[in-house]
């Protein structure tokens, strides 16, 4: 049945064999496919998966990428592949790809930005990024963009996970699996597309100064190694040996928060500590001389961080309903909200569509550009509302 | 947390991220992001002197620039419309540096004063450390240009070391382009070039950087865009910043297939005149920075001495060696050598200072024929053989002839003519100057040579010196020759005249005082006996009679003894020791008849030496030995007397002397005091030279 412009999300939980053809067929609900997005488990077969999804989508433009968890609008899953279409003559979408972008990531972000339609008649523009969060400071990947697309054109996406291993994350492009690559779908629309942002998280006792680090990787905080100031600040006990999972459950629930003049604190995951150099790695860059808090959160905080989201992300839709939201949700407040949480979410998301579909992935980083220069969020969720 | 807490916080981050940039540009950029970042604004920008430099905020290359421009520091309510936003709220603060800069944010809703404070102490901070990193720059870039120059400085000394050692040109122009093609790190090849006169441009002096090409050699036709035929049409500096844009021509073509892309050169000056270029070129285009061009000149400079100091170096060898030619010949004149040897001196200096082939002297007959009297040839050269040949014809010889003046033939045609047989030996090309003695043309000193070149422009003026010398010599042997030839002839004019005499004397008086005795004989026959003092008388007077036809005869014989003309030398001298007072050993070796005057000679001579021996020498005793070989007859007379005859004083010597030199002889003596004296004298026996007219 022809629509000029239509959302589908289908899914299928469990590696099974048929996961991504049924996912794929679920979401094809319309003729005229013109982007399809994929979130799939490392847990399957990359492969096949893909190659299912190619045999009955044909050449539909195909982005995606490996998930620390998957959202559908069935529910959440851990090893299940999500798919969601869209398509119509009200809407022109354009795929891009950079790979090897570890050591030149503004320059990815630069040209995987000049991905747009150049479409009069569908004046609503988004650029939809999926990338390798292990690559390094995925702000440069949206200042690269934002250099080339200036103010006018927002930037919203996710970071590729790896259930949490932190090795190795894929992304996927027409039948390509790649890594160290930024993929991306401009999309030029005749309908609104609304982009919000929302963390939840609150800070923790006093802040402290960021005394020294490099990029991504802090040093000492108050003069004193950074690791040990943060488990200190924790009251967590010093590890007799090593302990980098410790470190990391510890951390996906207390990322650092550095503050903003209004608004949100901008958090920052931390990724790991070096228990030698006693240095905390973060997932983006710590300026030095920053003031950083130690955030925590709690259910409640990162529900209604949950319905803001929605919310501000509506709001572009000025009252219509959306066709569909796509959730980019940090795997840090995932794991606050735990199993039954993120049903909830799940729910709260879907309620906020109005029975739209929902599909997204729980991410190692999130990408969201409206306003200004910032665009790169962690422990935080983005949602995009397409109308 | 309190905001100005939070404005330092943000100011802190500003200034680590500002700070820690390389460059002017990166961190102008990261001003602008950062501020952005601070501000939460949509739009940050830098401009300075009416250009952007840097800006986030707007997709790329649709930055307003004019409406940026126009945005001031203390304007109220600026505003500008960033496109998917809208109408924005514009903050600036000024820059110290660079001068006239502006830090600018815009934003939906306006600034704080307390983000005001912060824009402005970003704004502080930026200037800041741009000053700082151009003032860096500026250091940096003056050290290395300390740096290049002291390259440059140590290349030039190189050079002019190798210049000042007068190592061989060749040498210095491939060290020249070594220097150069190092210098220049852009630089993948160097080259030294001449230009030639046939519109051509050969390589001298070549170095490639990735080394084993051979660039010297390399020879192109001018024209087309390339560098050394800009240079040469300009004479000056010229660069060619992509040589694929050009392809037509031969040596663009060479360029590239060497992987010349681009290239600039510097003209080669000496003396003057425009010798030749300095060119470097690069494999790659439009990397050579501007104004290399104008750095070849120092070494252009010093490639130009070099070469004027080796033209120099020739000029004065050659010099010296036609001075040092010259002045063997001018010797060989002033000593007074027989021509012939003048001659052959001659044309072999002029063979081995000119490049020529061979040198031909010759003589211009009054027939209509020219004599070779001198000749020289390369040894593998074989000239032909003959003396004589008839003037008349397209060569050098009959042209020089025709004109009295200096002739040249570059190629030989086929009515080259009977003097001009020197086709066959291989000759091509001649060159002709006339030989003047007092004022008439003598003959001609001809040079030919094998080459297909022409001979030098200044062949003629270099063989006018020599001629002049033949000419000199020519005039003195004529002299001389004259000069003996009239004394030989005073000579035989007096014998001449002595033999009349004789004649006169025989034929007339001691005839008649022959005829006048036997008249008195016969007169006295007639007297009776008893006139006995009659008798007597005509006794005395018959002695007296005889006596002074004896007289007579010896006064006739000493004048000139008729055996001498009758029978030759050697009776002569026979009856002349026989006569002699003093002892005479005689040792004839030939008995044949020689040249009147040649017998003469001899016979005064020996009978001059005779005398002396007798009256001065006090001898006992002379040897005299005489010997006709080889053409030359000569006498040796020792006597054993007393010694210390001198020529000069008046022994009769002198007139020994001028008749010995008069014939062409020579005359030694050897006198020592106490010693007897020894005369060696040698006469040429050949007729007499007749007066030349």
């Amino acid at each position: 049945m022809p629509a000029d412009r239509w959302f589908g999300v289908g899914s299928c939980a469990g590696a099974r064999e048929r996961a991504g053809a049924r996912a794929v067929d679920d979401a094809l609900v319309h003729d005229d496919p013109k982007l399809l997005i994929v979130f799939c488990s490392p847990a399957h077969d990359l492969r096949r998966s893909l190659r299912q999804i190619r045999e009955r989508a044909g050449d539909v433009p195909l982005i995606g990428c490996t998930t620390a968890g998957e959202i559908a609008t069935a529910g959440p899953s851990t090893d299940g592949v999500v798919v969601a279409a869209l398509g119509g003559s009200g809407f022109a979408v354009r795929t891009t790809v950079a790979t090897e972008v570890s050591g030149n990531l503004r320059e990815a972000g630069a040209r995987v930005a000049r991905s747009l339609p150049d479409r009069a008649d569908l004046p609503h523009k988004v650029v939809l990024l999926l990338s390798d969060g292990l690559a390094g400071d995925q702000q440069e990947v949206v200042r690269g963009a934002h250099g080339v697309l200036g103010a006018a054109v927002p930037l919203v996406g996710g970071c590729a996970g790896d259930d949490l291993k932190m090795s190795r994350t894929f992304q996927l492009y027409d039948d390509r699996i790649l890594s160290d690559s930024v993929v991306a779908a401009g999309i030029a629309s005749n309908a609104p597309l609304g982009i919000g942002v929302r963390h939840g998280w609150r800070r923790l006792g006093e802040p402290m100064l960021v005394t020294s680090s490099t990029g991504n990787r802090v040093h000492t905080l108050d003069d004193r190694p950074a690791l040990d100031a943060y488990l200190k600040h924790l009251g967590a006990s010093e590890p007799a040996h090593p302990d980098q999972e410790g470190l990391a459950r510890l951390a996906l629930t207390h990322p650092l928060g550095l503050s903003r003049p209004n608004g949100e604190d901008k958090v920052r995951f931390i990724r790991g500590g070096d228990f030698a150099q006693r240095s905390l790695s973060c997932i983006a860059e710590v300026p030095q001389g920053a003031l950083v808090w130690i955030m925590e959160g709690d259910a409640r905080s990162v529900l209604e961080a949950t319905d803001a989201a929605c919310g501000e992300s509506l709001a572009a839709l000025s009252g219509r309903s959306p066709l569909g939201m796509i959730a980019f949700d940090c795997i840090a407040r995932r794991a606050v909200l735990g199993d039954g949480g993120t049903r909830s979410e799940i729910g709260r998301i879907a309620a906020m569509a109005s029975g739209a579909p929902v599909a997204g992935f729980y991410t190692y980083g999130e990408i969201a550009r409206t306003r200004g220069a910032r665009g790169f969020h962690n422990q935080t969720l983005v949602v995009l509302s397409v109308g | 947390m309190a905001s100005w807490a939070w404005s330092t916080q943000q100011l802190a981050e500003f200034v680590a991220s500002v700070s820690s940039c390389t460059t002017e540009a990166s961190a102008a950029r990261a001003a602008v992001e950062r501020a952005a970042d601070a501000l939460d604004a949509e739009v940050a920008a830098i401009m300075a002197g009416g250009e952007l430099l840097a800006a986030v905020g707007y997709a790329e290359g649709t930055e307003p620039v004019d409406e940026l421009r126009r945005i001031r520091p203390g304007v109220p309510d600026s505003r500008l419309k960033v496109p998917g936003v809208g109408w924005c709220a514009v903050a600036a603060a000024g820059l110290a540096y660079p001068p006239g800069a502006t830090l600018m944010v815009a934003r939906t809703r306006g600034l704080t004063r307390q983000e005001t404070a912060l824009l402005g102490g970003m704004a502080r901070v930026a200037a800041m450390t741009m000053t700082m990193l151009s003032v860096l720059d500026h250091e940096r870039a003056a050290r290395e240009e300390v740096e290049r120059l002291a390259r440059e400085q140590a290349a030039l000394r190189r050079v002019a070391t190798l210049v000042a050692k007068a190592v061989s040109p060749e040498e210095i122009f491939s060290a020249v382009a070594r220097e150069v093609g190092n210098a220049l790190s852009a630089a993948d090849f160097a080259m030294v070039a001449r230009y030639d006169p046939d519109h051509s441009v050969e390589v001298v002096g070549g170095w490639s950087r990735a080394g084993g090409l051979v660039l010297v050699g390399r020879r192109s036709m001018l024209g087309g865009q390339n560098v050394s035929t800009l240079v040469f049409e300009r004479n000056g500096p010229a660069r060619v910043d992509d040589h694929l844009i050009d392809g037509t021509e031969a040596l663009t073509t060479a360029a590239r297939e060497i992987g010349m892309r681009s290239s600039a050169g510097a003209p080669i000056s000496v003396e003057g005149r425009l010798w030749g270029v300095m060119i470097v070129a690069s494999a790659r285009e439009h990397v050579l920075l501007p104004g290399t061009e104008y750095r070849l000149a120092e070494f252009t400079k010093l490639i130009a001495t070099t070469i004027a100091n080796t033209q120099a170096r020739e000029e004065l060898r050659r010099v010296a060696d036609e001075q040092a030619a010259l002045r063997r010949v001018a010797t060989l004149v002033a000593q007074g050598a027989p021509s012939p040897a003048v001659f052959d001196a001659v044309t072999r200096e002029i063979g081995q200072l000119l490049p020529v082939d061979a040198t031909v002297l010759s003589r211009y007959d009054p027939d209509g024929y020219l004599t070779r009297v001198g000749m020289w040839s390369r040894p593998d050269v074989r000239l032909p053989t003959g003396e004589r040949s008839r003037l008349g014809g397209r060569n050098v010889s009959t042209l020089v002839f025709e004109t009295a003046q200096a002739a040249r033939l570059d190629n030989y045609g086929d009515d080259a003519g009977e003097a001009s047989i020197w086709m066959a030996a291989g000759l091509r090309s001649a060159v002709g100057v006339p030989i003047s003695v007092e004022g008439r043309l003598w003959g001609s000193v001809v040079v030919t040579s094998m080459s297909e070149e022409p001979l030098p422009g200044d062949t003629e003026t270099r063989l006018a010196g020599f001629t002049e010398l033949v000419a000199t010599a020519i005039a003195n042997a004529q002299a001389q020759a004259e000069l003996t030839a009239s004394r030989a002839r005073i000579v035989a004019t007096a014998d001449q005249t002595r033999r009349r005499i004789e004649r006169d004397l025989h034929d007339g008086a001691q005839q008649r005082l022959v005829t006048l005795a036997l008249q008195l004989r016969e007169a006295q026959a007639e007297v009776p006996p008893r006139l006995e003092r009659l008798n007597a008388e005509l006794d005395r007077v018959a002695v007296g009679l005889s006596s002074t036809l004896d007289e007579l005869r010896e006064f006739a014989r000493g004048i000139h003894p008729v055996v001498l003309a009758k029978e030759g030398l050697a009776p002569a001298l026979k009856t002349l020791a026989r006569r002699s007072s003093i002892r005479v050993k005689l040792d004839i070796r030939t008995q044949e008849r020689l040249p009147e005057h040649v017998e003469i000679a001899a016979y005064y001579v020996i009978s001059e030496a005779l005398a002396n021996a007798a009256k001065h020498a006090k001898a006992s005793g002379v040897h005299v030995q005489v010997d006709a070989t080889s053409g030359m007859l000569r006498l040796d007379v020792s006597d054993d007397g007393v010694g210390g005859a001198d020529p000069a004083r008046g022994s009769g010597l002198i007139g020994l002397r001028d008749r010995v030199e008069a014939t062409g002889g020579t005359f030694r003596v050897i006198s020592r005091r106490g010693e007897g004296t020894h005369l060696l004298i040698e006469l040429p026996v050949r007729p007499l030279q007749p007066a030349s007219g």
